[in-house]
């Protein structure tokens, strides 16, 4: 029934070879810094036998490096790519690979940018002492604090509601000497900067009084607005 | 490591067009057993067996998106290693999807990799018992059912027979299709036109069906079923696109020089064109394939 059906031995061991399943991987040779794409023939788990696809040299070594790892995320492509590549060649992937590395590393060099700027902003904005009115149960406060922070760093407290206002008087044409209390604060402490503040604050009193300027009464320095 | 030199020899060429059958290589088999009594229609001569002789099939088919389909070749492969034929031959398959389209696709390609001839027969257009072996004889003239015409006019005992519309036939005619495609009763099936026995035993059988469980008892037994359809993967999607691409540049003659730019793009895909095509059913998605790579082909001629 078979005329010339029969194979004959050498043959058949190309059969062997030629038989199992296929599949398409990227390898990376550092240090010819290489690229290659090779068609795996693989039997039971094993690679049976390979042959090249394409290959492709970088004349730097780092280039072949991103390429490559850029190629090991996308392992779920290899087989589209491989046998695109059968039949195309590798050129348009290795553009693609290139204009989307330079968009990654541009678009990370961008997000580097801003979180600099934010950082410097945040920088600049704490370099600033802004001063807030705060209220503790019963108490009466006014603190100094930098820029960007919801916590002032110092408090003067008071315990009536006169008492603080008497200080105002006297604290708010003071807006310009903010940064100078706060370096003073950060030289001697929390008690001398209030002590200060207080002796400063009776002293200025005193000279408006002898000036004729002061109101009297509780708050003297409420018609006071600051030297010239 | 070290990597070699890579021959970027047109590979492609082994995957998009037939290779030629050269006569001294290929295996022959005379099917007819005996000497009719009528027309043999060159039957008593050897004809060949085609295709490439095993699993590089498997290899260079290149539909993953079928499941199973590489597995089965591959399998089907290593258990015809035993028997050792040199030709293309496997096992009676169901493809099971949608449409009649998607099946000529899939049996076209791999009737293109493997190298045989398809053909396509449409069981529901048959008569009741076209594929009978036996019977009362009316007056109307009994010619070979198509298998064989195939098997005579395309010189070949291994042709890829692909059998569309079965669910719109006659019942009987999926049992005598089963009696076509098992693998002892083929060997020796009476051709009552002939009055002869023929071996179908090499025919490469291909069943197209909606559902394998509506196929008849006699068939489901005897086939492989492989569902083919449009793939969800988008990877998958484009390997079948890229299969469709090989088809339309066969069937059109367009070599890889003309269309090579355009079908490259399938790596990036920069207008989304490919992506949007690739949800097409087989008939669709070869007509807009062989539209967009004929445009691609112009454009590069004027």
């Amino acid at each position: 029934m078979r005329d010339t059906a029969e194979i004959d031995p050498s043959a058949r061991e190309d059969i062997l070879a030629g038989s199992g399943s296929i599949e398409y991987e990227v390898r990376l040779d550092t240090a010819s810094s290489t690229i290659g794409m090779f068609r795996v023939v693989g039997r039971n788990g094993a690679s049976f036998a390979e042959y090249p696809v394409w290959t492709r040299t970088w004349r730097h070594r780092r280039h072949a490096a991103s390429l490559f790892s850029w190629m090991l995320d996308k392992r779920g492509k290899w087989l589209l790519w491989g046998r695109l590549g059968e039949v195309v060649g590798p050129d348009r992937l290795l553009a693609m690979a290139a204009s989307e590395i330079s968009e990654l590393r541009a678009s990370q060099a961008r997000d580097l940018l801003k979180k600099r700027a934010k950082a410097r902003k945040a920088k600049a904005r704490a370099l600033k002492i802004y001063s807030f009115l705060v209220d503790r149960h019963g108490e009466f406060g006014i603190d100094l604090r930098r820029g960007g922070e919801d916590k002032g760093f110092f408090v003067i407290w008071f315990r009536q509601n006169w008492e603080r206002e008497r200080f105002r008087d006297w604290w708010r044409p003071q807006a310009h000497r903010f940064a100078d209390f706060a370096a003073f604060f950060e030289e001697q402490g929390p008690r001398a900067l209030e002590r200060k503040l207080l002796a400063e604050m009776q002293e200025t009193e005193k000279r408006v009084k002898l000036a004729g300027l002061s109101s009297g009464g509780r708050r003297p320095l409420r018609f006071w607005r600051g030297d010239e | 490591m070290t990597i070699a030199e890579a021959e970027l020899a047109p590979i492609w060429r082994n995957i998009a067009v037939i290779p030629r059958a050269s006569a001294e290589a290929n295996p022959t088999r005379t099917v007819m057993q005996g000497s009719p009594a009528g027309e043999s229609f060159g039957l008593d001569r050897p004809l060949d067996l085609l295709g490439s002789p095993s699993a590089d099939c498997a290899q260079r088919i290149g539909m993953e998106w079928v499941p199973g389909l590489v597995e089965f070749l591959a399998n089907d492969t290593r258990h015809r290693r035993h028997v050792e034929r040199s030709w293309f031959h496997f096992a009676p398959l169901a493809l099971v999807g949608h449409t009649d389209d998607e099946a000529r696709f899939v049996a076209r390609r791999m009737a293109r990799v493997a190298g045989v001839p398809l053909f396509v027969m449409d069981a529901g257009r048959l008569q009741p018992d076209a594929l009978r072996r036996s019977g009362a004889r009316g007056p109307e003239l009994v010619v070979p059912p198509d298998p064989v015409i195939a098997m005579a006019s395309a010189r070949c005992a291994n042709p890829i027979v692909l059998v569309l519309g079965l669910g719109g036939a006659a019942a009987r005619i999926g049992d005598d299709i089963a009696t076509m495609l098992d693998p002892d009763a083929a060997r020796r099936w009476f051709c009552r036109s002939m009055d002869a026995v023929i071996d179908l035993g090499e025919i490469n059988w291909m069943v197209a069906a909606s559902n394998e469980h509506a196929l008849p008892t006699s068939l489901y037994t005897r086939l492989e079923p492989l569902s083919i359809g449009v793939p969800c993967d988008p990877t998958e999607r484009m390997l079948r696109v890229l299969a469709m691409a090989l088809e339309v540049m066969a069937d059109h003659d367009l070599e890889i020089e003309e269309v090579g730019p355009a079908l490259a793009t399938i790596f990036d895909d920069p207008d989304g064109e490919w992506s949007r095509m690739s949800g097409l059913a087989a008939g669709a998605l070869y007509e807009a394939v062989g539209r967009h790579l004929l445009r691609a082909a112009n454009a590069l001629r004027f």
